[in-house]
């Protein structure tokens, strides 16, 4: 037996265990977008068990693919993930410099700034929608319907009652509408997650080389200079971690659309899938194949992105 | 119908042993699926004298409306055998007895059969077989604020015609003092939006499906009842209307908020706001379309293995017996008895002296006709018992929604929706 065989002998059960552990359920998914499987179906009670005879071959893709949401959803996906992603590195970015100055009440500041991350995605979309969003009995409601109450009565004013009658009206935004529902789970995440961003690079910051810094005052650089050529290069690498991690989990966002719009405008791929694994198995696969795909080629963009400033 | 009425939001699972004596330790244990609304909730503590009396142990498994639909589904589609006893609704019962799910109920004369409502019996059964008993049951219906009509001038007559329910809710718009004329369904999904839309198209004289179940969401009757339905919530609807489903309008209702609401009949009895009137479904000249149908209903799975002991709860659970136990128990009373199964509870001069909303609830239900006629070739009357049909639903919700928040115009939505609802049916296998 040669010197290397022997780690490799001993690796293997690890390896193969491994191997199970992601081939069985993606082979089962693979095999499933290739058949017919309908879970209750009374036309075709055949389809309703699992078996090679109903071969499909790309059939369930070709459903999928014809979908009327399913370019909606690859949108969505990737326009959610995005704009999030853009929001909070921006606010992440901007909050971290500016709390990690010393300054009275630095304590509980970073702990209300935190506490975001801790409120369950459900329980965040819930407070969102129904308790500031909601443009009747929600805060938004209540403020616009504060606001045109005052300019009603300002109306009233002798003097500058004309200039206050030229205003117009504010409306309410409705949240739920197909045309902002995707803008409202983009709102809520960003709030949740920037906590996240916040915290890596607060982290990073303190770790700032501050000889060079003081270097650089001392030749008169100013604020922006400082930022601009010393800490965000120093960023970059928590930047690109932020940015991976995040993308990994705002693809599989589910809990947000459902109850903000049930999917009305903001229908992602998990979403999607959802929608078909009530019933049609065969399509829910096929749609999760799809999304690992997509999923897949996200992840070598962003592995290369993140791989490449590790190495410099 | 879907209205989650005392639980909101999150998923519960309540697994509760009923405590009970047990006469002779072999008393069998039934494990009964529940929907979590205030209804069946009540029934777990009401059920405590029949586990007392019989020895009957009951575990309860109580489920949000969406979960208890999948729990129940691949459990009975796979022979699961979890459930003794389940609750499903009118959309499942025919199909389900029709695929040899769940098994036929025969009852002994005294439970008196015909004494439920036929609506209910005829939503309920399949080939004139009755495969689930009701619970509760429950229509559609207007309600309305008397005091805001009356200082408005207007006047809502039962069957009314949709322009005057137009002309009723401009009337008492008045949104700088929050008060919106008409707060009618607009979230999507097929028990959500599309029961009060579906019920409009049925009052115009439209369906779902032809005979050959072709979905024909672009016919005429669809683009006039959608037109009317996307302007009169969209002209007279409080903002936002795309969010809101039963549980929503009822906190703006009781909020004030609201001059009409045109929803379930079971709202009445949550109610808090003083003067409301209560009108039958207007309607557009569909002499049978105007109103939904539904019902909680209890069922057994194909080859459980306490069959007899299941039915025999069956039995009680949707008695007379049972109504009176509730009406007489200490922690609820006749204000919370399970109403739309049976017509002798409308007869209780108890139920008679709180329930105000009883004669119009009862006038509702026995005007809706869940059977297939020559207008649709399906059972049910805000859905088609067809198992697809949940699919197809939530498509069109969505479409809908579009609709009303101005995204697509009606053209458009219903275009978009046939293409949807035609591609789910050819999916399947029917044409």
């Amino acid at each position: 037996m040669s010197v290397r065989r022997i780690p490799r002998l001993l690796q293997a059960p690890a390896v193969i265990l491994l191997l199970i552990w992601m081939l069985v359920p993606l082979s089962m998914t693979l095999y499933f977008s290739f058949i017919r499987y309908v879970l209750n179906s009374m036309r075709h009670p055949e389809w309703t068990k699992p078996s090679i005879e109903n071969w499909r071959g790309f059939g369930n893709y070709q459903f999928v693919l014809n979908n009327k949401d399913f370019l909606l959803a690859i949108q969505n996906s990737l326009l959610i993930v995005c704009s999030i992603l853009f929001l909070t590195v921006i606010l992440g970015v901007l909050i971290a410099v500016l709390i990690n100055k010393t300054f009275p009440g630095q304590g509980i500041v970073r702990v209300l700034l935190i506490s975001p991350f801790f409120v369950m995605p459900a329980v965040n979309a819930v407070l969102w929608i129904n308790m500031i969003l909601d443009p009747v009995l929600g805060l938004q409601g209540v403020a616009i319907g504060g606001i045109n109450e005052l300019i009603a009565t300002l109306r009233a004013l002798p003097l500058l009652g004309g200039f206050f009658a030229m205003w117009p009206e504010l409306v309410p935004i409705s949240f739920r509408a197909t045309q902002t529902s995707a803008w409202a789970v983009i709102i809520m995440v960003t709030w949740q997650w920037t906590p996240f961003a916040v915290l890596i690079f607060m982290t990073s910051l303190q770790s700032e080389d501050q000889q060079q810094k003081e270097a650089a005052i001392l030749d008169g650089a100013s604020t922006w200079s400082q930022f601009r050529f010393l800490t965000l290069p120093h960023l970059g690498r928590p930047i690109a971690i932020v940015v991976m991690i995040q993308a990994i989990f705002h693809l599989s966002l589910y809990a947000e659309i459902e109850i903000v719009s049930r999917g009305n405008g903001n229908k992602n791929l998990p979403y999607l899938i959802g929608e078909f694994a009530n019933n049609n198995i065969g399509a829910a696969s096929a749609t999760g194949i799809i999304a690992v795909i997509l999923a897949n080629i996200v992840a070598i963009f962003l592995l290369r992105m993140v791989g490449k400033t590790l190495m410099e | 119908m879907s209205h989650k009425n005392t639980l909101l939001g999150a998923t519960a699972l309540t697994l509760a042993t009923a405590v009970g004596a047990f006469a002779d330790g072999h008393a069998p244990a039934l494990t009964i699926a529940i929907v979590n609304n205030g209804h069946m909730i009540n029934m777990q503590t009401v059920a405590e004298a029949y586990t007392e009396q019989t020895g009957v142990a009951l575990n309860w498994v109580s489920l949000e409306e969406g979960v208890l639909r999948e729990q129940v589904t691949s459990d009975t589609a796979t022979g699961g055998g979890q459930y003794d006893i389940i609750n499903i609704g009118m959309q499942e019962a025919p199909i389900w007895g029709q695929a040899g799910w769940i098994e036929p109920l025969n009852f002994s004369a005294d439970y008196d059969v015909n004494d439920i409502l036929p609506a209910m019996r005829g939503g309920l059964s399949a080939d004139g077989t009755l495969y689930a008993a009701p619970f509760y049951g429950e229509s559609s219906m207007v309600m309305y604020r008397k005091d805001l009509a009356d200082a408005a001038g207007v006047t809502i007559a039962d069957n009314d015609s949709w322009d005057n329910i137009m002309t009723a809710a401009a009337a008492m718009h008045d949104p700088a003092n929050g008060v919106y004329g008409a707060c009618l369904r607009g979230k999507p999904g097929w028990g959500d939006n599309m029961a009060f839309i579906t019920t409009v198209v049925n009052s115009y004289g439209g369906a779902w499906f032809d005979a050959d179940m072709r979905p024909v969401l672009d016919s005429a009757e669809w683009n006039a009842a959608i037109n009317m339905y996307v302007e009169l919530l969209g002209s007279y609807g409080p903002p936002g209307s795309e969010g809101n489903s039963f549980n929503e309008i009822l906190a703006l209702y009781n909020e004030g908020k609201c001059g009409m609401w045109i929803d379930a009949t079971i709202a009445a009895s949550f109610l808090e706001v003083d003067g409301v009137a209560y009108a039958q479904s207007p309607n557009a000249g569909n002499p049978v379309g105007a109103n939904w149908l539904w019902a909680w209903a209890m069922a057994v799975p194909a080859g459980s293995p306490n069959m007899e002991a299941a039915m025999d709860f069956i039995a009680w659970a949707t008695s007379k017996d049972y109504i009176q136990a509730v009406g007489n128990h200490p922690d609820f009373g006749w204000g919370s008895v399970p109403t739309g199964t049976r017509a002798s509870t409308y007869a209780i001069p108890e139920f008679q002296a709180v329930a105000a909303f009883a004669e119009a609830e009862m006038m509702a239900i026995e005007s809706a006709a869940p059977e297939a006629t020559a207008i649709k070739p399906y059972v049910g009357v805000q859905f088609a018992a067809i198992p697809e049909f949940p699919e197809v639903g939530s498509a069109v919700a969505q479409e809908m929604a579009a609709a009303l928040s101005g995204a697509k115009s009606v053209e458009a939505a219903l275009a978009d929706a046939q293409a949807a609802a035609d591609a789910i049916m050819q999916e399947a296998g029917y044409y």
